[in-house]
């Protein structure tokens, strides 16, 4: 099951090169189409990682703050996307673990996050027979998924709400295919340890 | 014609067979293994259906919808941070170089670690040229010093003729170089027992005019015939090596004033000058002037027989 917004660099090299080299000679113009394109993609993978709006939307100005520092130096090792993939996950990490430290007394399970917000709605394409699963299997497993090691929790997450193939998975975390595949499976292990416990 | 594939190889490509990861040929054993094996289809739908719980909880769309008007502002925020990070200082620039601590901590330890490993090797050649003497960095090291204490010279004519060129080579040692002068009495001589005695000892003179070395050669006594004796006469050794330790020398020179380090084996004689008998003193005749120095007879006979005195000598080995 591929994504369709997982489009290869070659596909829109010329595209991307030209607004990248836009944004090099410092065309707000490009800048503003470059945060437009992208914002909603690093805006989600960042809410899904911190599971938190405010942290989700201040790391997103942290991460185009950083794009257009290094912009200069991207030399299409990979899609455009994926490298930005990587520095959210990056500045992700290092807030994290700040965040954890400071305010683990103070995070807010997924339960009382969906009570305060309402009923969840999925947009996105799920099977009739899947739409079964419960909003409280979805929660458990939210649970679950937040409890995972930052790794395990960011690949899964990568490959099932942002489709990512496993080798931009791979560059994004900056490690190898092998190794995305090994942390997919333990996730899925864990997680399905849990779905097994709600059906007992 | 498809293989055969067991639950074992299946399990292992289930997750990538979910995501769409295998290649063709792996895709259809898979397939073909998930017809009959109820287990691992299980194990796929439970796959699926975690992918599906997942997506379904997803945050984004509802919480996307939610920030809309925040996220369509983004970008003006962050052009405006984007034009301010242009005119930011250069200190500011040097502190964001450091917000990334995930690699800060790593390269930070690295260069440590690479410091203390440089510290180390350093010291270890240090300490191995400075400890070892019979490493090659001391040997060069004491050759190319002559009259350091590793190396000290003997006093005399240094010069020297080349063996190629047949000529003189002139150097600051050329010339002879003095002996140590005693800079102090030997007072500390004087506890030593009157007895007649001799003792060599060779020496190291320092460019300080300290000892800096030193070996018992020689020592001999009259007597010893008895266990006392021999006692008394080791005790005698340990009193002239303390006064060897303890002896001060104005140092050996060159004949260009450079002090120098040099071998010396230091002769100590004890022995024992009888007066001559009564007898024997003759009384100046009386055409001669008196000598006022010389003293009376009466004199000389209330004087002890015998009187030690202590000549010293000294050469060079």
């Amino acid at each position: 099951m591929k994504n369709a917004g997982a489009v290869a660099w070659s596909e829109v090299d010329t595209q991307e090169a030209a607004l990248i080299a836009r944004c090099n000679t410092g065309d707000e113009g490009a800048c503003a189409d470059l945060v437009s394109i992208h914002q909603r993609m690093v805006y989600s993978l960042a809410l899904h990682l911190l599971q938190d709006r405010d942290e989700a939307l201040d790391l997103s100005q942290e991460v185009f703050l950083r794009v257009f520092r290094t912009l200069s130096s991207f030399r299409g090792q990979s899609a455009l996307r994926t490298w930005i993939y990587r520095i959210v996950i990056n500045q992700a990490r290092n807030r994290q673990r700040w965040w954890r430290r400071r305010y683990r007394s103070s995070q807010v399970s997924l339960d009382d996050h969906l009570q305060q917000f309402g009923d969840v709605e999925s947009k996105t394409e799920v099977l009739p027979d899947r739409q079964l699963a419960s909003k409280e299997t979805s929660a458990r497993i939210w649970q679950a998924l937040d409890r995972l090691p930052f790794d395990q929790r960011t690949a899964l997450i990568l490959r099932e709400i942002d489709g990512l193939r496993y080798d931009e998975i791979a560059f994004s975390l900056g490690v190898a295919v092998g190794t995305v595949k090994s942390r997919l499976t333990r996730a899925r292990q864990s997680l399905r340890a849990e779905l097994l416990g709600l059906r007992t | 014609m498809i293989p055969y594939i067991g639950c074992e190889y299946a399990r292992e490509h289930l997750d990538a067979f979910v995501d769409g990861e295998l290649s063709v040929d792996e895709q259809v054993a898979v397939e073909s293994h998930l017809r009959w094996c109820r287990t691992c289809g299980a194990r796929v739908e439970d796959v699926q259906a975690i992918g599906d719980s997942i997506r379904f909880g997803s945050l984004a769309p509802r919480a996307i919808d939610d920030e809309a008007r925040i996220v369509s502002d983004l970008h003006s925020s962050v052009l405006i941070r984007v034009r301010a990070e242009e005119e930011l200082s250069l200190g500011s620039r040097f502190r964001e170089m450091f917000t990334d601590m995930r690699l800060l901590w790593p390269a930070l330890g690295a260069t440590a670690a690479v410091t203390i490993c440089l510290v180390a090797a350093l010291s270890v050649l240090q300490l191995a040229t400075l400890e070892r003497p019979e490493s090659l960095a001391t040997m060069l090291d004491t050759l190319a010093n002559p009259g350091a204490e590793r190396n000290p010279l003997m006093p005399g004519n240094n010069g020297r003729v080349d063996r190629l060129t047949g000529k003189y080579v002139d150097s600051d040692f050329a010339g002879g170089i003095s002996l140590p002068r005693a800079s102090d009495n030997q007072e500390m001589f004087e506890g030593i027992p009157e007895q007649d005695a001799m003792f060599a000892v060779a020496t190291v003179v320092s460019r300080e005019g300290r000892i800096d070395k030193y070996e018992l050669l020689k020592s001999e006594r009259t007597g010893q015939r008895t266990e006392r004796e021999r006692l008394v006469h080791a005790n005698d050794v340990e009193m002239v090596l303390d006064a060897v330790r303890q002896s001060r020398f104005a140092p050996a020179q060159t004949p260009l004033g450079r002090t120098v380090a040099v071998n010396m084996v230091w002769l100590i004689f004890m022995t024992t000058v009888e007066t001559p008998a009564p007898h024997t003193v003759r009384a100046p005749a009386a055409t001669v002037a008196p000598v006022t120095r010389v003293p009376p007879v009466e004199s000389i006979e209330e004087a002890p027989l015998k009187r030690s005195d202590r000549i010293e000598a000294s050469t060079t080995a």
